[in-house]
């Protein structure tokens, strides 16, 4: 879940169940189609190709849906960042204690 | 000067001074009016101009069909998620994919959480300043704005303190100069009726109705994630069910969502019942007159597509609350049929806007529709080297094209929903319209005027936030009785599609009649057309010379002062444009031409 959720902290498109389509992202809209299985792909630096990152991200969202929508790496990846993110948060509140 | 009939029966003169208002504010887009007014200052001639051009159909061209709502939903952030809507159901369509129940009904509470979201904005923040003086506001006796509100409404914000409260928040504002959203009005205009306590009730509401919108389209996030441009899905709706989940990990929709959701749909329902309808009801008895200015094309030809399809994969009138139909000449015994798929139905002529077709006088059914840019200014055109003063509506002269049914031009939007819906005999519709007119002590031919518009719209606000707590009972109905599936899959995959397919998909924007149109070829956008509402209503004359429903509702209306329009504002606001964001008028020498001004 992101920092601050949209409509003062109701959701954000993930939890909606929809997968990101990276619609912060530059150029988001040219940058393949939004649900195409992208095998391989790398970006970002992230060392997985797309059925590993989406493995991992259909564990994540516990959906139906990631399952469905399958390997969408640009989505995914966000996803898995925003979760590190948040991993992170959780680490340093944990260390606060 | 000419003076002359139009062959849908509209007098016109184009002598006599002419008044430009642009850019027509408080709507959304860019929009134009120039009128032409007779000695006495009553309008004569109307020509109206949309003023950009909406190029999104040209870069649908080949991309993936099941994006496709992504790109048109950003038409507008203001009826957010219609333009998905249409785009889903034109998708599914063509590929015949059917949705599940749980889909249709969670598409049905977005919908109509943006009727009452955008009724609302719309009443209070875009057209309720035609009508209410905010300066007067501040000559009130806080009492007797007190006194007023609980006589017509049981709003518990309403105690002579709070009045006082808000009369010195706008005095502080007027007083410091920057009046923020309450510059630029004509304040002090003599067309201006209301009491200074009505005045004052009505700031009030404005301020409060600004805050409460943000509480509705939180129904949209819950499902969609977010508002303006929630998440849509081609096959369903993305949301995942789990009832017993809990906190925020996991599915989207849980028992506490659902809470959040039902608890906001009887608040908006609140609302809407007392301070939105009250306070239309206690403005609009301040202006009889408006009950009769303004029709146009309202009493002759009014056209819905129909929507909220009480059961998924149905869109018969069997199964659409709010029906599919046309009336035509003032015809209320007889509802026509509208086929969307049938090629002499909805057509769009281009004789008048900038856009070029193969045969310039003849109409296109949407999915032979084209969208070639073609701006020439016609020979009486008035303009200096940087500015057009009028334009010349005898050649093209707007970048919205013109839409007709069977060759009729037509009005869309609430109004022509409730009459429509009233005619067919719908029981709750009836009982509100009727409810109305009773206290107002008017027929039902009140209806077709500016003030009809504007009540059509606020009771229709009303309907909706009634449905929206019944299609939210039958969603946890349903997800109770074990059924909790909210996509069909089965033809997700691009491989199981045919290699030509071609679909349509509509829906009733809060505004009026909206229709996607398009065509599939090898998995990939062939060509992609959207027919807006502001497209029917505010449409330039087609090869015939029909107007549309902007300029006929301007025809004989007379204004206090053409050179603050508040009456041209009145009636194009009673419409709720929405022009849609898009470019800026570039000129022929492609500079950008900037003209705002009222003459």
């Amino acid at each position: 879940m992101g920092v601050i959720g949209w409509n003062e902290n109701t959701s954000w498109p993930v939890r909606s169940g929809h997968g990101c389509i990276g619609c912060s992202e530059e150029g988001y809209f040219d940058r393949g189609p939004f649900y195409e299985r992208l095998p391989g792909m790398m970006q970002w630096g992230i060392e997985s190709n797309a059925d590993r990152v989406a493995a991992a991200g259909a564990v994540a969202l516990g959906s139906a849906m990631a399952v469905q929508m399958g390997a969408t790496a640009i989505k995914l990846v966000i996803q898995n960042r925003e979760e590190s993110r948040e991993d992170t948060a959780e680490e340093k509140k944990e260390s606060l204690k | 000067m000419t003076q002359f009939v139009t062959p849908n029966g509209f007098a016109l003169d184009d002598g006599g001074k002419r008044v430009v208002v642009d850019p027509v504010t408080r709507i959304e887009g860019h929009m134009r009016i120039e009128v032409n007014v007779d000695n006495a200052n009553v309008i004569r001639n109307a020509v109206s101009v949309g003023t950009m051009w909406r190029g999104l159909e040209t870069i649908m061209k080949g991309r993936d069909p099941r994006d496709a709502w992504a790109f048109v939903q950003r038409i507008c952030g203001v009826c957010t998620g219609t333009h998905a809507l249409a785009s889903v159901r034109a998708v599914e369509d063509a590929l015949k994919i059917a949705i599940p129940t749980n889909a249709n009904t969670i598409r049905n509470i977005m919908h109509l959480t943006l009727y009452v979201q955008d009724h609302l904005v719309h009443f209070y923040h875009l057209h309720a300043l035609d009508w209410v003086d905010v300066v007067s506001a501040l000559k009130a006796s806080p009492k007797a704005a007190s006194d007023l509100q609980q006589a017509i409404s049981p709003w518990p914000n309403s105690s002579p303190g709070y009045f006082k409260e808000v009369q010195t928040r706008v005095a502080r504002l007027v007083g410091s100069g920057q009046l923020g959203p309450f510059r630029n009005g004509y304040w002090g205009h003599s067309a201006y009726k209301l009491p200074p306590e009505a005045n004052l009730m009505a700031v009030a509401h404005y301020i409060e109705a600004l805050n409460f919108q943000r509480e509705i389209v939180k129904i949209q996030a819950v499902f969609g994630g977010k508002n303006p441009h929630p998440m849509w899905l081609v096959g369903g709706a993305p949301s995942a069910i789990n009832f017993h989940a809990t906190g925020a990990s996991g599915a989207s929709i849980n028992a506490e969502r659902l809470n959040l959701v039902a608890s906001i749909a009887a608040q908006s329902r609140t609302f809407v019942e007392q301070v939105y309808v009250p306070d239309l009801l206690a403005i609009a008895s301040f202006y009889p007159e408006w009950f009769k200015y303004g029709d146009g094309l309202a009493s002759k030809n009014l056209l819905s597509y129909g929507e909220f399809p009480a059961r998924a994969n149905d869109d018969s009138n069997g199964s659409l609350v709010l029906p599919r139909a046309a009336i035509i000449n003032g015809d209320l015994k007889t509802l026509h049929d509208v086929d969307l798929r049938d090629p002499t139905h909805v057509q769009e002529f281009v004789a008048h806007s900038w856009y070029s077709y193969p045969d310039g006088n003849s109409g296109l059914h949407p999915w032979d529709g084209a969208t070639e840019l073609d701006f020439r200014l016609g020979p009486k055109t008035r303009q200096t080297v940087d500015r057009i003063e009028n334009f010349d509506e005898g050649a093209k002269y707007s970048y919205i094209k013109a839409p007709r049914w069977k060759n009729h031009a037509m009005e869309t939007g609430p109004l022509a929903r409730m009459v429509i819906a009233y005619v067919a005999g719908n029981e709750r519709i009836k009982e509100l319209v009727d409810g109305a007119l009773r206290k107002l002590n008017l027929p039902l031919s009140a209806l077709f005027s500016t003030m009809g518009r504007t009540a059509a719209r606020g009771l229709e606000a009303q309907w909706a936030a009634e449905q929206l707590i019944g299609q939210i009972d039958y969603l946890q109905t349903t997800i109770k009785s074990g059924n909790e599936a909210t996509a069909n899959t089965e033809k997700w995959n691009p491989a199981t599609w045919p290699a030509q397919a071609k679909g349509v998909g509509c829906s009733e924007a809060p505004r009026g009649s909206l229709g996607h149109w398009l065509q599939i070829e090898n998995r990939g956008i062939r060509n992609y057309q959207c027919v807006v509402p502001t497209t029917w209503n505010a449409s330039p004359r087609d090869a015939q010379g029909n107007m549309g429903a902007y300029e006929a509702s301007l025809l004989g209306i007379p204004m206090a002062d053409p050179h603050k329009p508040l009456e041209i504002l009145r009636v194009i606001h009673s419409f709720d444009p929405c022009l849609a964001c898009a470019t800026h008028v570039i000129g022929p020498e492609n500079k950008e031409l900037t003209i705002a001004r009222v003459i």
